[in-house]
């Protein structure tokens, strides 16, 4: 899976608990989840169980805990689907 | 070490977040989630334990210095027979947690030292001033105040010649937004 398809499956998971919607324009690897975006942390574990769903993976807690940023989640991803 | 966490129970409750043995998984022991299971209100027992462990969280990460985490199964929580508080533990460390809870809300402040807590409910359109409040609760003149975020993201309210430095601990959700602060012994 390309990256740039892997980004565009994210920014779709993550809308419906984004509070900051601008935060969505320059969607990149560089996007954090929690200031950027303004995501809570209780949603921001729906968003793991949202990723594990539609790329079928499954995150560890190991692999959760680094998940605060679009490129930190892209690599967990890449990671898991290599696997 | 400061820290509160705050839940607009409306929003909460409407996720169902207790009945989603997946998403209670991820987040809570084994003994957490029967006792959430087993409560007379799942869904407000979820949040208590979630407060509690997200306040803990803002505690022990100023107290170390630590770099952000999504970690919440670390943090093991026990509610007082009272269940208006109770005690969390992460490694080598355990917080006092103190539980506060309306029709509307509820807020989780550590309790270890003395602080002011507040809770404000926002109107969006209406102008907040949060430095304002809390410098006032000081009696100190606003102007001087700015917030600084130190590297790991952990706030301050810094006086701009650097002779004043308050720890602060600020938590939103839905309508409502606290603020946890030390208090001085005068």
């Amino acid at each position: 899976m390309s990256e740039k398809e892997i980004l565009t499956r994210l920014k779709t998971i993550v809308k419906p608990y984004v509070q900051r919607m601008e935060g969505l324009n320059d969607f990149q690897e560089n996007t954090d989840f929690l200031n950027d975006l303004e995501i809570n942390s209780a949603n921001l574990v729906d968003v793991v169980l949202d990723v594990e769903d539609e790329f079928n993976i499954e995150i560890d807690n190991d692999s959760m805990e680094g998940m605060l940023t679009v490129g930190d989640a892209k690599s967990i991803i890449q990671r898991k689907l290599s696997n | 070490m400061i820290g509160n966490d705050i839940i607009d129970l409306e929003i909460a409750r409407a996720e169902r977040k207790s009945e989603n043995i997946r998403y209670m998984s991820k987040v809570f022991s084994e003994e957490e989630m029967n006792q959430i299971i087993n409560s007379n209100d799942p869904e407000l027992c979820l949040w208590k334990l979630w407060a509690m462990k997200e306040t803990a969280y803002k505690a022990h990460q100023r107290s170390f210095d630590l770099p952000r985490k999504l970690n919440p199964k670390a943090f093991s929580c026990v509610l007082d027979i009272s269940n208006s508080g109770g005690k969390v533990s992460i490694d080598d460390s355990v917080y006092d947690i103190e539980l506060n809870i309306t029709s509307g809300y509820l807020h989780a402040t550590s309790s270890s030292e003395k602080v002011s807590k507040n809770v404000f409910q926002i109107n969006k359109d209406s102008a907040f001033d949060l430095i304002t409040v809390i410098t006032d609760n000081y009696h100190f003149t606003t102007e001087d105040f700015s917030i600084k975020k130190n590297a790991h993201g952990i706030p301050s309210i810094v006086a701009e010649d650097h002779s004043i430095e308050i720890p602060f601990s600020l938590s939103h959700h839905g309508k409502f937004t606290a603020f946890a602060i030390p208090l001085i012994n005068s």
